[in-house]
C-alpha cells in the first residue's frame, strides 16, 4: 500500500470516512426497513415454511443478525486499510 | 422454582457468593491500581480490545437480553424476538457514526464530544441531564429487578435485597472504579453467554441437534403462528416506532458509549466493536433457541403461572434440563448480571455528576485532581443511594413503559446531537440546546400521552395518540429542530471548529 502517491490531506480523509460511513448506514437502514416492513405486512408469507419447522421468518431474523456483524466487521476493514494506507504520515 | 429458596441449602446462593468474593477480590486489585481521575472514571484509557468488546457485550447483554428476551419468545414466539433484531442492526450504526470520533473527542463524557465541536455549557448541561434520566431510568429498572429476584433466590425481603444490591455495587465501585466495573462486566459476560450456550445445547439435544425440530415442537404445543410475524399484534406505526426506537436507542446508550473512552485509540474501539457485535449477535442466535426451547419443554403456561412476563423462562428451563444445581447457577448468573449491569450505569452516571455537572459547569474547569477525585467518590455514594431509593419506592409498580422512554430519550437527545456535531459543518450550540430539549421534552410529553400511561394506568377510555413508544416522532423532531434552529443561528466560528474536528478524525488530535 506504499505506493500511493501523494499522502492525503487530513480533511481529505475525514471527508473519505465520513462519506463511507453514510454510505454503510444507508445501506444499513435499507436493510432493516426492509426486513421491519417484512414483517409488518407481509407475515403470511414469512410463515411459509423453506423446511420442516424453519420458517421464512426465522431464517431471515438470523440473516439479519449475520448481516448486522458482516457489514460492521466490513466497515472495521476498511477503516483498519485506510489507517494502514497512511501509515506514520501524521 | 422453590427449590430455589430453602435458606442454607441453597445452590443459588453459594453460586452467588462464590461469585461475589471473586468479583470483590478483583475490586481489591484494581483498587490498587486506581490512583487518580482518570483510573476511576476510565480506567485510565487502558482496556484493551478484547476486554472492552466482552465488556460492551456484558454493558449491553443486561437481564433483559438473559431473561426477558428468551421470555417473549417462550410466549409468543418469532414476534418476541423481532426487536431484539432492532438492537443488533444498532451495533453496525454504532460502528458507522459513532465509535471513533467519541474515542477522538472525547475524554470521560457524551456531553466532552458535544464541547469539543460546541463550546457553549449550556450543551454540556443538557447533555447531563438527557444521560442521568436515561441513567436514572435504567438503574431504577435494574434494581426493581434486582430485589424481585434476590428475593426470590435469596429468600431476602424485598427492601433487604435492594439495600444488598445497592451496598455491593457501591464497594465495587468506590473501591474500584471503572477497573474493577470493567472486570466484573467481562466475568459476568463470559459466565453468562457461557451458561446460555450450555442451556442451548441441552435444548437441541432433546431435539437431535436439528433446530426446526426444535421449532416444529414448539408450533406443535402454540400453534404454527409462533414461527411468524403476529400481524394483529400491534399497530404498523406503533410497531416502526419501537423498532426505530430499538435501532438508535442501542447506538446512543451512555453506559454503552462510555466503553469508547476507556480505549487507547480508535483501532482498539473499532475491533472491540467487531468483537461485541459478534457476541451479541451470537447471544441473540442462542437465546432463540433457549426461548423456543421454553416454549417446547416447559411450556407457555407453566411460565406464565411463575412470572407473568416470562422472565423465568430461564430459571424453569435450566431447573427442568439440569436439575437444582444447575437452577442454581443460572439464578446466581441472572443475579450476577444485574449486579455487573448497575455498576457500569453507575460509573457514567458519576462521571456524568463529578465531571459535566461539578467539575466543568460548577467549577469552571479549575477543579484539582484532588478535588474531582474526591467528588467522584461522593458521587458514587449518592447515586447508590438514589439507586436504592429508586428501587424501594417503585417496589411492584409497573414501569414496563420505562425502557422504551429511556431507550427513546437517549435516541431523541444523544443521538441527533453527536451525528449533528460529527457529519454537519452549520451545526451551532443553540441547535443543539434546541434539539435536545425538543426530544427529551417531546418523549416525555408523548409518553404521558401514550395508550399505555392514558389507558391501561389510568384507565381512561382512549389515548390522544396510538403511539406506545415516541422515537418515531421524537428522533425526527429532535433533527429537524437542532437543523433549523442551526441555520437560523448560523456563526463562521462554529464552522471553524469543524475544521478542527475534521483535523481530529482525520488524526491529528486526540483528546485525553
Amino acid at each position: 500500500m506504499a505506493t500511493r502517491a501523494a499522502m492525503p490531506e487530513p480533511a481529505h480523509l475525514a471527508r473519505r470516512q465520513r462519506t463511507m460511513a453514510l454510505r454503510m448506514t444507508a445501506l444499513l437502514g435499507a436493510m432493516y426497513l426492509g426486513f421491519m416492513l417484512l414483517v409488518a405486512l407481509a407475515a403470511p408469507l414469512l410463515a411459509v415454511q423453506v423446511a420442516p419447522g424453519i420458517s421464512i421468518a426465522i431464517l431471515l431474523g438470523a440473516v439479519m443478525i449475520v448481516m448486522s456483524w458482516l457489514l460492521g466487521w466490513f466497515y472495521v476493514a476498511w477503516a483498519n486499510r485506510q489507517r494502514d494506507a497512511r501509515g506514520g504520515a501524521i | 422454582m422453590q427449590a430455589a429458596g430453602d435458606g442454607a441449602h441453597n445452590p443459588a446462593a453459594l453460586f452467588f457468593g462464590l461469585f461475589v468474593v471473586v468479583s470483590l477480590a478483583i475490586t481489591w486489585i484494581a483498587a490498587r491500581r486506581t490512583r487518580d481521575t482518570a483510573d476511576f472514571l476510565v480506567a485510565g484509557g487502558r482496556v484493551g480490545t478484547l476486554q472492552n468488546g466482552l465488556a460492551l457485550t456484558g454493558d449491553f447483554l443486561a437481564a433483559t437480553g438473559f431473561l426477558g428476551i428468551s421470555g417473549l419468545i417462550a410466549l409468543i414466539g418469532f414476534s418476541g424476538a423481532t426487536y431484539s433484531i432492532g438492537a443488533m442492526v444498532g451495533w453496525p450504526l454504532m460502528t458507522f457514526l459513532l465509535a471513533e470520533p467519541l474515542r477522538r473527542m472525547g475524554r470521560y463524557t457524551i456531553a466532552d464530544v458535544l464541547m469539543y465541536r460546541l463550546d457553549a455549557p449550556s450543551v454540556r448541561l443538557l447533555s447531563a441531564i438527557g444521560s442521568l434520566a436515561v441513567l436514572l431510568m435504567f438503574s431504577l429498572m435494574s434494581m426493581v429487578g434486582a430485589g424481585a429476584l434476590v428475593r426470590l433466590l435469596l429468600g431476602l425481603s424485598y427492601d433487604a435485597s435492594v439495600w444488598l444490591v445497592g451496598g455491593m455495587m457501591l464497594v465495587y465501585v468506590l473501591l474500584g472504579g471503572m477497573i474493577a466495573t470493567t472486570w466484573v462486566q467481562t466475568i459476568k459476560c463470559v459466565v453468562m453467554m457461557g451458561s446460555a450456550l450450555a442451556l442451548a445445547v441441552m435444548v437441541l439435544a432433546r431435539f437431535g441437534f436439528s433446530p426446526g425440530a426444535l421449532f416444529n415442537a414448539a408450533a406443535a404445543r402454540n400453534g404454527v403462528g409462533v414461527l411468524a410475524p403476529n400481524p394483529n399484534a400491534i399497530g404498523l406505526w406503533d410497531f416502526l416506532s419501537a423498532g426505530i426506537s430499538s435501532v438508535i436507542g442501542v447506538a446512543s446508550l451512555p453506559h454503552v458509549l462510555t466503553r469508547f473512552f476507556t480505549v487507547p485509540d480508535t483501532r482498539t474501539a473499532r475491533q472491540s466493536l467487531v468483537i461485541a457485535t459478534g457476541l451479541i449477535g451470537l447471544n441473540m442466535l442462542i437465546i432463540f433457541i433457549v426461548g423456543f426451547g421454553g416454549m417446547a419443554l416447559v411450556g407457555s403456561a407453566a411460565i406464565r403461572a411463575v412470572e407473568r412476563g416470562g422472565n423465568m423462562t430461564i430459571p424453569l428451563l435450566a431447573q427442568q434440563l439440569g436439575g437444582p444445581w444447575f437452577l442454581g447457577f443460572i439464578a446466581a448468573v441472572a443475579l450476577a448480571t444485574i449486579l455487573a449491569s448497575f455498576c457500569g450505569l453507575v460509573m457514567t452516571g458519576v462521571a456524568t455528576l463529578s465531571h459535566d455537572l461539578w467539575g466543568r459547569l460548577v467549577r469552571g474547569g479549575r477543579a484539582g485532581e484532588r478535588e474531582q477525585y474526591l467528588v467522584a467518590k461522593i458521587c458514587t455514594v449518592g447515586f447508590c443511594l438514589v439507586g436504592v431509593f429508586l428501587g424501594i419506592t417503585f417496589q411492584g409498580q409497573n414501569i414496563a413503559f420505562l425502557s422504551g422512554l429511556a431507550s427513546s430519550i437517549a435516541a431523541s437527545t444523544n443521538f441527533p446531537a453527536l451525528v449533528l456535531a460529527i457529519f454537519w459543518r452549520r451545526f451551532t450550540a443553540a441547535g443543539a440546546v434546541a434539539g435536545m430539549l425538543t426530544g427529551l421534552l417531546a418523549c416525555l410529553l408523548l409518553v404521558w400521552m401514550s395508550p399505555f400511561i392514558q389507558m391501561q394506568m389510568l384507565g381512561h377510555a382512549g389515548a390522544p395518540i396510538g403511539l406506545n413508544t415516541p422515537g418515531l416522532i421524537a428522533i425526527p423532531l429532535a433533527f429537524v429542530v437542532s437543523i433549523v434552529v442551526s441555520l437560523l443561528t448560523a456563526r463562521a466560528s462554529d464552522a471553524a471548529r469543524f475544521d478542527a474536528v475534521e483535523q481530529a478524525m482525520a488524526g491529528g488530535v486526540t483528546h485525553g
